[in-house]
């Protein structure tokens, strides 16, 4: 159908920034400058595919719509737009601050036309999945699919919520149907997903193979490439992992994900001063705490202890800019304090967490949070449900190997060990090494 | 003229954002945190988004019919021309049914494949192109188009492995693009002969999209724009003898077809019955387009995606939904305008005038007898192009060869569209439906005048596109 006629004609430019074909992300341009002159090193007469700034361009819609608004305020869908406009701003800028304009703009979205407004709520379903509020996403997907039971997106949010809750059958139905109905990159992506969370990380590979070649726009491929990356490197293979990352960095310089990758392909690769220098420049641009908490491990385990704690304050800074835009961050920090020293404030989230939702990565930071806390029975019992699923994940098999080392289970510590290094021998900045050093004295003790 | 300020609940019928409130979801998501992924919800997906069908008695060659469909709209001339593919390995579709059961009984697919020469190279042309097989185009698409007849089953190749015309990325790239890379990439078979042709050309649509915006109450008195000017899409056209079309091969007993694209995707199977996986799943209709504006003017926009996932079968539940279309009762609202009326002895809104122009065919023009109702072009080949009375509004501007019987490039479906909605067709119809519009009567571009007819795309060099 013709998506033009339904977008009103200042979103002209905003189609045409993100969605008209990939405009502007990436500029295939005359290889010449501004005199004339062919660009060096590039043959005289070819295109040169120049990428443009995500956030900018995002940016700029976002802008274009507002201007709409002001001259058309009637145009609910409009609202709706703009509402998951600032969702996508929060994420990319990793500013939080972004949320509470988001719910601003599709509340308005939702009093001007109350009813059948499946787009409002599929915004409001995107927002409370980006504030990790499983239950209110799950609710707003369902809304959206009672209006309309031919929507993808919407078994998306139902999906992406099941998920996140730990109700993983549904959850995997939701995203078979939503492929069935539409398959393009975000089926395709999430069908990806659930194949590396019941182990098959081949066949997640050829599902997100199949997602980057559907992308729409280079800030899509960017992503999928970034997503291949992790998979290869969530598999050991880092030099498959670097390929993909620096394509995805090539097709969108600025794309955090595929950056991050390769700064931790540098560690991986033995040097922690350019994974260091790589984490720094990132943080400035997108202080997302996965980065900061990175870069801060970068520091502690080559002995900048002084730089480290500013880094691990600066997350607990951005936690707190997250809470106060109404993100749920309890998971985050459980993990978080149980591996820096804190492990009553991990437990306390982990619980908290875990009254919510029993995710398999829930279920994995409650059980570390509970190791941390020297409550070993109940730890192993969480990373039984951790690991039922299937999935191959070397940081579920290290918790589960030092709890049962903990236990007094040295066999089953030395295998799970031995499972996650042989997954991955760079699953963790922070625990690698330690998983190296305790299967060594495991196997000097038999 | 229509400046009243809303009155009352807008209804959703026409200018919906929906695909464009996806394109924001599309942002790269970066997870929060390696413990929770998070993907684009939505995707933008032009390559399978097709904006147009068109369908006419070819001018030049009377005995034959030309197809012309465009997918991908809004291509920046200068935005990324790697970009402006075909989605390798999708199937783009043109659907013929000849015997009126609203099935398929001919169809057309093309079906294309990525080519780099070398693939490490972020270069779309390493050097001057000035022929489709020049090496120093990097990155190409081939097709294959294939003929499969419905009813026994025969699927036959006609063309194997043409190329399609390449994005035009600027005269220094491309010098002499229209003749070198455009013309050369028509592609002929069989012995009449036809023709195929695939590749980037003008969008040939033409609207003033803030017409829509009176919806909201806006001021029309500002409309008169195009607003796809400069903007390219990607193309396919398909000229055949008649005969190729019509039931049993006999277009002189059987001229009436019904036109319409699908295109689809391959699914995957997250999980086999025995915990296999196979990425190779079904193939999924994803996108479905005959008539212009039909999800503007007649589907509401909760059925928005069933409609593209379904078949023309399907229809006949539709009907009530054309009987009493959203549009005119929120025109009605905003500004107080008649909502028409075919039949205005019996209870309800009833509008044969909108069934036969989207679902049956107008009774005595392009109705087959009998037909299953079904949204889809219908086209009389036997009517053969205007010589005099030729008008951009087709039969309500009393040219029979145009749209709604088929559609050509010229017509202006959106004016066309409006009046027929505010009920032109009906005897004492209000004014305005005699004058509605949206102030764009013609197409940016010249139209060519040899197949496949489409204007030449604006070319990347281009300082000012639009």
């Amino acid at each position: 159908m013709r998506t033009v006629v339904k977008a009103g004609v200042v979103l002209a430019a905003a189609l045409a920034l993100l969605a008209g074909g990939a405009a502007l992300d990436l500029r295939g341009r005359e290889s010449e400058d501004a005199d004339g002159r062919a660009v060096a090193g590039v043959a005289s007469g070819s295109a040169l595919l120049r990428p443009a700034v995500t956030a900018r361009a995002l940016g700029s819609s976002i802008a274009a719509l507002q201007d709409r608004l002001r001259s058309v305020p009637q145009d609910w869908r409009g609202f709706a737009t703009l509402g998951l406009a600032y969702v996508a701003q929060a994420r990319v800028t990793a500013d939080p601050s972004w949320y509470p304009k988001a719910e601003g703009a599709l509340r308005e979205s939702l009093r001007l036309h109350p009813e059948d407004n499946v787009e409002a709520l599929l915004g409001l379903g995107a927002l409370a999945l980006a504030r990790h509020d499983f239950e209110d996403a799950l609710a707003r997907g369902r809304a959206a699919l009672d209006l309309d039971p031919f929507d993808a997106n919407a078994y998306g949010v139902v999906g992406d919520a099941l998920l996140e809750i730990g109700r993983y059958d549904e959850a995997f139905e939701a995203f078979q149907t939503m492929v069935d109905t539409r398959p393009d990159l975000a089926s395709y992506a999430r069908a990806s997903y659930a194949r590396e969370l019941l182990g098959d990380v081949p066949g997640a590979i050829e599902a997100m193979r199949l997602a980057y070649e559907a992308a729409g726009s280079t800030s899509d491929a960017a992503w999928a490439a970034a997503q291949l990356g992790e998979l290869e490197f969530g598999r050991g293979d880092v030099e498959a992992a670097a390929r993909w990352f620096e394509r995805g960095r090539d097709l969108e310089p600025d794309s955090s994900a595929n950056l991050a990758g390769l700064a931790r392909v540098a560690w991986a690769d033995g040097d922690a001063g350019l994974a260091i220098d790589r984490y720094a420049e990132l943080v400035a641009m997108d202080p997302a705490v996965e980065h900061l908490a990175a870069l801060g491990d970068l520091y502690a385990t080559t002995g900048r202890r002084s730089e480290a704690r500013d880094q691990y304050a600066v997350v607990e800074a951005t936690r707190s800019l997250a809470r106060a835009n109404g993100v749920n961050v309890d998971l985050e920090v459980a993990l978080f304090d149980a591996d820096h020293g804190d492990p009553r404030a991990a437990l306390a989230a982990a619980e908290a967490e875990w009254a919510r939702r029993r995710s398999v990565h829930v279920a994995d930071a409650y059980g570390w949070a509970l190791f941390a806390n020297g409550r070993y029975e109940e730890a192993a019992h969480a990373l039984d449900r951790a690991l039922s699923l299937g999935a191959r994940n070397a940081t579920f098999l290290f918790h589960a190997g030092m709890i049962e080392r903990a236990r007094g289970h040295e066999d089953a510590a030395l295998r799970l060990l031995r499972e996650a290094l042989a997954t991955n021998p760079h699953f963790s900045i922070l625990h690698a090494t330690t998983a190296e050093t305790v299967v060594a004295e495991l196997e000097a003790a038999r | 003229m229509l400046a009243k300020p809303l009155r009352t609940r807008v209804l959703a019928v026409a200018a919906s954002l929906a695909v464009a409130a996806g394109l924001f979801a599309l942002a790269p998501l970066e997870g929060e945190t390696s413990s929770h992924r998070e993907a684009p919800l939505v995707s933008a997906d032009p390559q399978i988004d097709t904006t147009d069908v068109w369908a006419f008695v070819s001018e030049d060659r009377p005995d034959t019919v030309t197809i012309v469909a465009s997918w991908l709209p809004f291509q920046e001339p200068a935005g990324g021309p790697n970009f402006y593919a075909w989605a390798d390995g999708a199937k783009y579709r043109i659907n013929i049914d000849n015997d009126h059961d609203a099935k398929p009984d001919v169809v057309y697919e093309w079906v294309f494949t990525d080519h780099y020469r070398n693939p490490n190279t972020f270069l779309y042309n390493t050097g001057q192109v000035t022929s489709l097989n020049d090496p120093d185009l990097n990155f190409s698409q081939t097709y294959d188009l294939t003929r499969i007849n419905r009813d026994t089953g025969r699927a036959r190749v006609l063309v194997d492995d043409a190329i399609a015309a390449p994005s035009n990325v600027g005269a220094a790239s491309m010098p002499g693009y229209n003749a070198n890379l455009f013309d050369a990439a028509v592609e002929s078979f069989g012995s009449a002969p036809s023709h195929t042709w695939a590749g980037q050309s003008d969008d040939a649509f033409f609207l003033d999209l803030r017409v829509f915006d009176l919806l909201y109450g806006a001021d029309l008195s500002e409309v008169g724009d195009d607003t796809l000017a400069g903007f390219n899409v990607n193309t396919l056209a398909l000229q055949v003898p008649k005969s190729d079309l019509a039931l049993g091969g006999d277009a002189d007993a059987n001229p009436i077809v019904g036109i319409w694209s699908t295109t689809s995707r391959r699914s995957v199977q997250i999980q086999g019955a025995d915990g296999s996986t196979d990425a190779s799943g079904k193939y999924v209709q994803v996108s479905r387009l005959g008539m212009p504006l039909v999800n503007e003017v007649v589907i509401p926009v909760g059925l928005k995606d069933y409609f593209n996932g379904s078949k023309p079968t399907q229809d006949p539940a539709a009907l009530p939904l054309v009987q009493d279309p959203e549009l005119p009762r929120l025109l009605n609202a905003v500004y107080g305008l008649d909502i028409p009326d075919s039949d205005p002895n019996t209870a309800g809104v009833q509008r044969e005038d909108l069934i036969s122009v989207f679902l049956t065919g107008v009774d005595g023009l392009n109705m087959p007898e009998g037909g299953t109702p079904s949204e889809m072009l219908r086209l009389n080949m036997s009517i053969a192009p205007c010589s005099d009375m030729c008008s951009p509004l087709g039969v309500i501007g009393g040219d029979v060869a145009g749209f709604p019987n088929g559609r050509r490039l010229q017509d202006d479906v959106i004016d066309v569209s409006l009046r027929v909605v505010l009920g032109v067709l009906l005897p004492d119809h209000q004014a305005i439906a005699e004058t509605i519009g949206d102030g764009v009567d013609a197409n940016d571009l010249p139209f060519n005048s040899a197949f496949p007819y489409v204007a030449y795309p604006t070319a990347g060099s281009d300082a000012d596109p639009h």
